[in-house]
């Protein structure tokens, strides 16, 4: 460095200092070795093993070599290690035995004398060999010797405190050796005197700390001490250990603070305690502050000074140690702290005086850091800087509060006195910063300054902040900034640029759910649009602020008035509406139906009762309450109403509402949850696990940006439904808390009606609920009164009385006193009203009527019954009869048909016994009941006085029971010829066998029919001959058959058709008989039908033979003998049968089509229409035709004869017939 | 102000779901102008303590943010609930721990869903407590 001539600088308090070495001896030979020594020794490091367990350390050790002087020495009582000289070096070149002896001893020991007298122990001589030098002097000793005497007389065993330096000055091996040596000597020896120097100077401070308690003791004078080492450290370049030296007197002073406000008071503390008169914020440019430094020293520093001191040195350690961050973070600390140590130690500061501070200190920290990094940097690390951002913010706030900035007309005297003591307590600028243009201390000024001059620079800062905040994603902070932002918007009158910030800030609350500040913020935003005469915004925020309970109750009240003025001051423009959500202004609480269960008919009365709680802190009269309906036409609304009812009705018919617990807690924006997989990559050779992790599969939904979600407190764009339906309540005063408001409506058209909105009208405003949840719905059914006949039993019977229910139900329709039903019946039914018969009314839980005639329950009644008994009349077999019912709810006639069983079957037969005619009736009970049947008649209603009809019955009455028959038996007599058809009328009393006295007489059962062609023509006998010779038949022998068929009347009526052929005066007809063994008995032999030709003449007789031969033997039965009328094939009678009725004499069947079932209807005609069906194979030729002829007409004489046939003697074949 | 503390609770959804306010002995409640202030201070410091929480593994984050005379400390509990102080002087540790121990006792209660509002009077009681033996004492 310096030239050892040079002077020495007193002190010199940098970095550029270097611990002092000094120099004593051959000056000359040092100043040669100097320039090399000085770059030598610090090249390369040594370690520096530190006491009290601290790590070692590596150190590059550089020296500050002067010339050895007394007053270098440190005095006793001196602790000033900087310019303490920690090694004293003393150089000779000396080789010279003499010339050692005549000066250089001397001159060492006055040296070592000197070091000795200041006990000083770090010495080393240095003897420098030159071999030049030994070249030129013969009389030379070994240089040993000069170095052993040096040692010898010197070094008293410590020989290496003597150390050769051979050629320092050639470039040699020998001299590099050498060179290292030393220099390895050097700095041991440096590090060693460190060690022990430091070392005491620590042991002395530490006593000196541990004295702190005992009176007198002085903080100030110990930071000095202790700011010494610091010095020292700094200047070995151990910048950590300075700053710890520096953490520690600020560790010490902050807990003397503490103990202080603890009420333990230091007594030199109290020296800190004077009031601030200084605020002139933090210095940094300068390594050391050596004016607050002498402030501290003279014991005349503030705390500010002190703390301000303090920081400006651990921010240029820091700086050095390259952490400009924890510059940052540590100055937020200190100025948060040093305004709370100026609280606890009751410091007097004048207003604004210490936001003067913090804010030039803020600044000039980021001025420090900023110019230190580049911007990348500092960009990168905002999260450091930003809160000194918003705190020098904070600051210039509070002070343009202070000093009348940000009101509207600036400030006044007092204010204008308060800027002018603040700019005073600043003092002057220092000079460092007097040439920067942005420096800390003008900005203030200038700030201060003006009332635009503070916009401005309040307006930098702030955006400032809440940008930095914003990119680093402090979206909280940055709201809270720009809170205070739209704060001084509004003082400056500029809501719409404040009203953005409320917004934002508010949103934010909202969406965390934070109380107070929501309140708080609302607050604002209500002052900021009735600023801008945002009115329904405005009110809205207002009903919300009417009923925040944070608020107190006045200003809840102020709010509500703000609206009610609203609301009356508007009521004269018509037509604009306000329309805001009611949860603000009243909650519904519960909602109850009556009837409970919420169904009503046409034309009842539903009642709505709510429960609205209101939210205002005073009563409130709204013009209007009104239930927004929904009508929708439903089929089965009334099932789906029971059905919903029996899902949700609560009991009592009551649905609640659940509370909004506003504000808290609120919805939160809903993300998915986090959809993770563990995800395992194996490397495809050894199936190895290369790398494993976990994947969020939802990534882009989870990071999606969610700022742009919609606001949550913007005017709601509820929309008011207009609809058809609506209950209305008028004039209801709310009073705070609950409020039981009942609707009332006629029900009028059927259907399902959803209570849609709520809406509550107070002047032009609406508070409208846009949706009812749960949903709640009324139904509305219309049961058109109806009526419905049945019988009592499974189906009604025709002839006898029976009871039949008349089931009214009057649905929506109330029965009034004298309401009857009037019945029209066809005549054939017969309705029988007895005494007693009245309606009576079940009563069936409705909702209440008034009652019928008979008894009057007090209850309308929806669904009664009335009982009528009636009388069916008689009728055809299952046939309806209408009734025509006129009832009272209705102008048209109800008509009900009513069906009918006939219980009875009748048949008739005509049965004959030669010419004998018999009528006989059977009469089969169908039905379940048991009958009597009296007075069994049959007549000819035409009154034929040829004809009688003798009864052969039993005695009436006679009993029959259920599905039986009774046979009633007539003979019929003529006395001239019998016409071709008869008409017969069967009647008979029926009445039920079980059933009790009837009052009146029932009408007989009749059947009528028809009989005809029941005079007998033919007689036709049959008989079988025996051969000839034999007294039986045997089978398989040849009997003889002898038809014969004899006519028994002339020519009558039936006979005129076209078979009858007129020849010779006499008629004819054609017959064809057939012999037909339906069992088999006999086998025909040879032709066993033909067709003969008979005289129309009584007793003409045609005779027929042929043989049979019996196939079994017994008693057999003769074969039938059938006769058929032979109609020629010309008969227009039908031409279809014709085509179908060919007929070949063998093989011929003939079909006797006759129909036996009773007809059904026109009394018993008995048609006698009859065909033969042929095989169908021939057609196309026209065949005559054969037509039975009718019962009546051919008696068959020998029916039921039988005939003994014994078996042939030579049988050997018993034939066994199983069946 | 000087003296009193406010402890707020701040479920997963950033919304209090515990609040108490410390009030020295014989200090009656000061204007009450400052409720706000207190939550719209927790409120803020939600930023630093969520940048906070990750670098740290104590659930004690010491002081997190400040503003004016106060400090915010904070500390997050296993299951990211984070515990809000606000307070003028001195570390609020022990009170933090005593109430740790408290609301894992609670949160444990089958009918307590986790993060909903605490709305037992006997935890409240037993905060009230806590308080006073660290905060207040």
């Amino acid at each position: 460095m310096d030239a050892p001539e040079a002077p020495l600088p007193p002190v010199i308090y940098t970095m550029e200092n270097k611990p002092i070495v000094t120099c004593a001896g051959d000056q000359n030979l040092f100043t040669s070795i100097y320039p090399t020594l000085s770059q030598q020794l610090p090249r390369e490091p040594m370690e520096w093993r530190r006491s009290y367990g601290r790590a070692p350390k590596m150190i590059h050790l550089e020296s500050n070599f002067v010339q050895f002087k007394e007053e270098l020495l440190p005095k006793d009582g001196n602790k000033a290690l900087l310019t303490f000289p920690f090694l004293h070096i003393y150089w000779t070149e000396c080789c010279d035995t003499e010339v050692y002896k005549a000066t250089v001893k001397d001159d060492l020991t006055k040296w070592q004398n000197v070091l000795k007298a200041h006990s000083s122990v770090d010495w080393l001589i240095v003897v420098v060999e030159n071999d030049a030098k030994k070249k030129n002097k013969t009389n030379i000793l070994p240089r040993t010797s000069i170095v052993d005497k040096i040692r010898n007389d010197f070094c008293n065993k410590q020989s290496d405190r003597c150390v050769v330096l051979s050629d320092p000055l050639k470039d040699s091996s020998r001299t590099q050796e050498s060179w290292n040596a030393f220099l390895t000597k050097l700095r041991t020896s440096l590090l060693m005197s460190f060690t022990k120097n430091l070392g005491k100077f620590e042991d002395d401070m530490r006593t000196l700390r541990e004295k702190r308690t005992e009176p007198g003791w002085s903080f100030c004078d110990y930071f000095m001490v202790q700011e010494e080492l610091a010095f020292v450290f700094e200047m070995l370049q151990q910048f950590e250990d300075a700053l710890v030296q520096y953490d520690e007197l600020d560790a010490l002073f902050s807990q003397y603070v503490v103990n202080f406000g603890a009420g333990d008071g230091a007594n030199w503390l109290t020296f800190f305690c004077q009031p601030v008169k200084s605020w002139n914020g933090l210095i940094l440019r300068k390594p050391i502050d050596m004016e607050k430094r002498e402030l501290i020293q003279r014991q005349e520093a503030t705390l500010l000074d002190l703390r301000s001191y303090l920081f400006s040195r651990q921010c240029t350690l820091l700086l050095f140690l390259q952490r400009p961050w924890e510059v940052a973070q540590r100055a937020l600390e200190l100025l948060h702290g040093c305004v709370q140590e100026l609280k606890l130690l009751e410091v007097s500061v004048p207003p604004g005086a210490l936001d003067c501070w913090v804010f030039l200190s803020c600044l000039e920290v980021l001025q420090r850091i900023e110019g230190c990094c580049d911007r990348a940097q500092i960009d990168s690390n905002i999260a450091h800087t930003v809160g000194l951002w918003s705190y020098a913010t904070e600051k210039l706030k509070s002070l343009g509060y202070l000093c009348g900035l940000v009101s509207e007309k600036g400030p006044n005297s007092e204010d204008l006195n308060r800027i002018v003591d603040l700019l005073a307590g600043l003092g002057a600028e220092r000079p460092e910063t007097a040439n920067t243009a942005q420096s800390p201390y003008k900005k203030l000024k200038e700030a201060l300054s003006s009332v635009e001059a503070f916009e401005k620079h309040y307006l930098d800062l702030s955006h400032a902040a809440i940008e930095m905040h914003t990119s680093i994603g402090r979206l909280r902070s940055a709201k809270f900034v720009g809170k205070d932002l739209a704060e001084f918007y509004m003082r400056k009158k500029s809501p719409q640029k404040a009203e953005v910030y409320l917004q934002g800030a508010l949103k934010n609350y909202l969406a965390e759910g934070w109380a107070l500040p929501i309140t708080h913020t609302r607050k604002q935003l209500a002052e900021c649009q009735k600023h801008l005469g945002q009115t329904e915004n405005y009110l809205q925020t207002s009903s919300l602020l009417a009923s925040d309970h944070h608020l107190t109750e006045d200003e809840r009240k102020h709010f509500c008035r703000e609206i009610l003025s609203f609301a009356s001051r508007q009521t004269d423009s018509p037509g604009q509406k306000i329309v805001l959500p009611l949860h603000c202004f009243a909650q519904l609480r519960d909602l109850h139906f009556t009837p409970s269960n919420a169904v009503v008919h046409v034309g009842g009365v539903l009642s709505v009762e709510i429960t609205l709680c209101s939210q205002m802190p005073m009563p409130v009269h709204v013009e209007q309450v009104a239930i927004n309906v929904h009508f929708s036409i439903e089929k089965n609304n009334y099932r789906k109403t029971a059905e919903w009812l029996t899902k949700h009705k609560t009991s009592n018919g009551t649905i609640n509402f659940p509370t909004e617990t506003s504000p808290l807690p609120v919805p939160q924006n809903n993300l998915p949850a986090l959809e993770l997989y563990e995800m395992f990559e194996r490397s495809p050779s050894d199936n190895s696990l290369n790398t494993t992790g976990i994947i969020c599969k939802n990534v882009h939904m989870l990071l999606r940006r969610q700022e742009s979600s919609t606001s949550l407190e913007t005017s709601s764009g509820v929309a008011l439904e207009d609809g058809a339906h609506v209950l209305k309540c008028s004039g209801v005063t709310l009073e705070p808390g609950a409020n039981r408001i009942t609707f009332r409506t006629q029900a009028r058209e059927p259907g399902t009606y959803t209570l849609r909105q709520l809406c509550a009208s107070v002047g032009p405003v609406r508070f409208v609920l846009p949706h009812l949840y749960p949903p709640v719905q009324y139904d509305v059914y219309s049961q058109e009164p109806q009526l419905r006949v049945e019988p009592l039993a499974d189906s009604l019977l025709a002839g006898i009385p029976q009871k039949v229910k008349f089931t009214v139900t009057t649905g929506h329709y109330t029965v009034k006193n004298g309401d009857s039903l009037q019945l029209s019946n066809a005549e054939a039914m017969l309705i029988l009203c007895h005494a007693e018969n009245r309606a009576v009314i079940y009563s069936n839980t409705r909702a209440p009527v008034t009652g019928g005639e008979s008894s009057v329950l007090g209850m309308t009644e929806s669904h009664g019954k009335h009982k009528d008994t009636q009388k069916a009349g008689q009728c055809m077999a299952t046939t309806d009869h209408k009734v025509s019912i006129d009832c009272p709810w209705s102008i048209y006639s109800t008509v009900i048909a009513l069906t009918f069983s006939v219980p009875f079957r009748t048949t008739h037969s005509l049965l004959s016994a030669g010419t004998r005619k018999y009528i006989q009736v059977c009469v089969q009970n169908l039905s379940e009941l048991d009958f009597e049947l009296s007075d069994g008649h049959l007549v000819d209603p035409d009154s034929n006085a040829d004809l009688r009809l003798v009864p052969l019955n039993a005695k009436s009455p006679q009993h029959i029971h259920s599905k039986q028959s009774v046979f009633f038996v007539w003979e019929l007599k003529w006395t001239r010829e019998p016409p071709p058809s008869l008409r017969c009328r069967f009647s008979v009393g029926s009445s039920p066998a079980s059933g009790g006295r009837l009052s009146i007489p029932l009408k007989p059962y009749t059947y009528e029919f028809r009989v005809e062609n029941f005079f007998t023509l033919y007689n036709v006998r049959a008989e079988i001959l025996p051969p000839s010779g034999t007294e039986h038949c045997r089978t398989g022998s040849l009997c003889s058959l002898e038809v014969s068929i004899t006519r028994l009347s002339d020519l009558l009526e039936v006979d005129k058709d076209e078979a009858l052929t007129e020849s010779d005066e006499y008629f004819s007809t054609k017959l064809m008989y057939e012999v037909v063994d339906n069992s088999s008995n006999w086998a025909v032999c040879g032709k066993s039908s033909g067709v003969i030709s008979m005289p129309v003449a009584a007793r003409a007789t045609h005779r027929v033979h042929m043989e049979v031969m019996p196939l079994f033997a017994g008693y057999l039965p003769l074969p039938d003998v059938r006769l058929f009328k032979y109609l020629p094939h010309h008969s227009a009678h039908s031409s279809q049968l014709d085509a179908d009725s060919w007929i070949e004499s063998d093989g011929l069947s003939v079909d006797k089509h006759v129909d036996e079932q009773p007809d059904g209807g026109g009394g018993g005609r008995c048609r006698g229409s009859a065909h033969l069906a042929s095989g169908g194979e021939h057609r196309g030729l026209p065949m005559p035709r054969l037509q039975a002829l009718p019962p009546g007409q051919v008696f068959n004489a020998s029916v039921g004869t039988q005939v003994l046939v014994i078996p042939s003697k030579d049988d050997h074949v018993l034939e066994v017939s199983v069946t | 102000m000087s003296g009193s503390f406010y402890f707020v609770i701040v479920g997963h959804h950033d919304h209090p779901v515990f609040e108490m306010e410390f009030l020295p002995a014989g200090k009656p409640e000061s204007k009450d102008h400052h409720h706000h202030l207190n939550q719209f201070l927790a409120h803020a410091a939600l930023d630093h303590i969520d940048e906070n929480m990750w670098l740290s593994d104590n659930m004690y984050l010491k002081t997190v943010d400040k503003f004016n005379e106060w400090l915010v400390s904070a500390f997050v509990t296993a299951e990211h609930m984070r515990c809000i102080i606000l307070h003028e002087t001195r570390k609020k540790k022990n009170f933090f721990t005593g109430f740790y121990d408290l609301y894992r006792k609670f949160a444990m209660n089958p009918f307590y869903e986790a993060i909903s509002p605490i709305p037992s009077n006997a935890f409240d009681r037993k905060v009230q407590f806590l308080g006073k033996k660290h905060l207040l004492s």
